[in-house]
């Protein structure tokens, strides 16, 4: 039933979270903060506080230029609002179990492991995430002031863990890449997706309670009330080691120019964003820049690879039409991406011992179809098209044993001994309800 | 028959490298044992060899069989997937034509919803549900080629039929003398 174009409800885009749906603008200024609940009453007065700031999917038509705060709970917070066991019972397991116990599968392994977490996360102390994301800072401290006071000065609701994030002077995320273009269509959301040639996915596959792609309705917790509209979220602090990229692209070229196309091989587009797909020789700012043409290809043109390596970061993350195993819509997510810490000046090889790298956040209705498939599948296994043990060479969990396949004419490019560039340091699961959902947590009366 | 039913209702299946195996085993609805067998062959042959082979490359599935045993009153259904069964059976179902070609065999079992073969009966999306109840982890399961996918294997015959391509080419011995076809050289004498 995949894209059959079945009629389904509409979406009630007045109670669904903005973050549950919309695409990071550009240039951006983002903000997060955790919370833990010590009073479940306290909890719930914060969420009655909290309420009038949370944006909706509704703020047509300059929506994409609006600032927006959104709110998940994790499961342990769900526990400590006095959401009964019931309800909490009908969440599925990998939410229930939380980021840290599905470490292996997700790839947090040796300095990604949850016992090298930046606190609180890995603990059962992360109940709530406030998140609020802008075009820019003025916008952004407006939104985020009237949620603050939420939950500053409540008794029982301590804000233990916070991140500001905000667009680079390059504009471009820490290894030096524009980000934030792929960015899929959704049925009946009225917002478009980045590539014309990908028809829109069922509503189900990013809220719950709609059709999703297999033609069924994506589960709900229990009840309804709360359930539906919702979406699941999983929110990753993601270090990106640049120094090391930058050596690792020194060490296996022979030229500047040589760097920018091993970088490119590895990430799939070229710095401005084009993609190897459309500008195959050298990077092209203008396509790079226009969002009618960086997002608009596929690789039934490219089957072995010649132009996107199937193993670069992007091929992997949305394998399009190209030949894999699996059906590539079943594993779609949103994303976004949201730069922390300073930039590492250009030129510099040495690592200046700077946290900098990515607030990861993906949405969507399906955490095990979609996040830990990928993260399990695409991510740290190259199987689902011909590679086993090749890991993305960007994001992967690489050890220094791993390789990259670059297809070219008259013979294949191997680079080996791919180090790690990206390490977890922290993450979580949350639950991020519509509306009337928020409501329902917010009047429990336990 | 080498089973675990303390592993029914889970998921993970016996593993050995990246291949896992799955092994229903059902019983069959009384008197329906010839239509089981009907059914689950033309099964095979309405996917037909190739189509099967070309379909079980873009699922992942290395092989598959059904089997009636024990006097016709009980079915095997076996499959060994290039990964875990669970992580890829929902694009298993919805590359296959949904859960209702699998149903019309599969609904001769009484496990398995009688209706099951009419398509939307039950959710593509309840498969794995499905197949995990009646599944049996394999106390050992042994693949002769445990750390090559069907990709792997297929780009490694067409390699190999390139090379033989090659051999058969009389000024193969000369060109293969540069050092740096000695592995080649070292595979062609046989």
């Amino acid at each position: 039933m995949t894209g059959s174009g079945e009629t389904q409800a509409p979406l009630e885009l007045d109670d669904i979270q903005s973050g549950a749906l919309h695409s990071r603008p550009t240039p951006y200024a983002a903000h997060y903060t955790v919370l833990r609940i010590d009073d479940g009453g306290a909890g719930r007065e914060m969420l009655r506080q909290l309420l009038p700031a949370i944006g909706t999917t509704s703020l047509a038509p300059d929506r994409d230029q609006q600032a927006w705060v959104s709110v998940g709970f994790s499961f342990e917070g769900l526990k400590a609002l006095g959401v009964p066991q019931d309800s909490l019972d009908s969440f599925p397991e990998e939410f229930r179990q939380g980021m840290a116990a599905r470490a292996a599968i997700l790839g947090d392994t040796g300095e990604s492991a949850p016992e090298h977490w930046e606190k609180p996360f890995g603990t059962p102390d992360v109940h709530v995430a406030v998140s609020a994301l802008s075009p820019d800072a003025a916008r952004l401290e407006a939104v985020l002031s009237r949620a603050r006071k939420a939950f500053e000065n409540q008794p029982g609701v301590t804000p233990i863990w916070k991140l500001d994030a905000h667009v680079l002077p390059t504009g471009r995320e820490a290894f030096g890449f524009k980000d934030g273009i792929g960015q899929p269509a959704v049925e009946g959301s009225g917002i478009p997706g980045t590539n014309p040639k990908d028809p829109p996915l069922k509503a189900g596959e990013f809220l719950l309670g709609y059709q999703d792609e297999t033609g069924a309705l994506s589960p709900m917790p229990r009840p309804e009330a709360l359930g539906r509209n919702g979406t699941y979220v999983a929110f990753r602090k993601l270090h990106q080691r640049v120094a090391a990229f930058r050596q690792y692209l020194r060490a296996n070229s022979t030229s500047p120019g040589e760097e920018e196309l091993l970088a490119a091989k590895m990430l799939g587009r070229w710095p401005s964003g084009a993609p190897l797909a459309l500008c195959p020789m050298h990077d092209d700012p203008e396509c790079g820049a226009d969002p009618q043409r960086n997002n608009d290809f596929l690789y039934h043109d490219d089957p072995k690879g010649l132009k996107t390596p199937p193993g670069s970061h992007i091929r992997r993350m949305n394998a399009r039409d190209a030949d894999i195993i699996g059906d590539p819509r079943l594993h779609r997510m949103i994303r976004r991406g949201t730069s922390y810490g300073p930039p590492l000046p250009d030129g510099v090889l040495e690592d200046d011992g700077a946290e900098r790298g990515l607030a990861f956040v993906f949405a969507g209705a399906h955490l095990a179809r979609q996040f830990e498939f990928v993260q399990s599948q695409w991510v740290k296994d190259g199987t689902f098209f011909g590679a086993t043990g090749d890991m993305d060479p960007l994001v992967g969990p690489n050890d220094g044993t791993t390789q990259l396949t670059i297809p070219q004419m008259p013979i294949r490019r191997r680079l080996n001994g791919l180090p790690r560039f990206v390490v977890t340091r922290g993450g979580e699961y949350f639950f991020g309800p519509g509306l009337r959902g928020l409501r329902w947590l917010a009047d429990l009366d336990t | 028959m080498a089973e675990d039913s303390a592993t029914q209702g889970t998921y993970d299946g016996s593993r050995d490298g990246i291949v896992s195996e799955l092994g229903c085993y059902l019983h069959v609805r009384p008197g329906h044992a010839e239509d089981l067998r009907n059914a689950v062959r033309e099964f095979a042959t309405s996917a037909g060899r190739r189509g099967m082979v070309g379909a079980a490359e873009k699922i992942g599935v290395r092989t598959l069989r059904g089997t009636l045993f024990d006097n016709d009153t009980r079915f095997l259904f076996a499959t060994t997937f290039d990964t875990d069964w669970d992580t890829y059976v929902d694009d298993a179902v919805e590359m296959m034509g949904g859960i209702a070609p699998w149903g019309k065999f599969l609904q001769y079992c009484e496990e398995i919803p009688p209706d099951a073969g009419t398509p939307g009966a039950v959710g593509n999306a309840d498969a794995k549900e499905l197949l995990a109840k009646v599944r049996t982890k394999a106390a050992v399961y042994i693949d002769t080629y445990p750390e090559a996918s069907c990709k792997k294997l297929n780009r490694a015959l067409q390699v190999l039929a390139a090379f033989e391509k090659v051999l058969d080419n009389p000024d193969a011995a000369e060109a293969l003398k540069h050092p740096a076809l000695k592995p080649l050289l070292d595979q062609a004498a046989e």
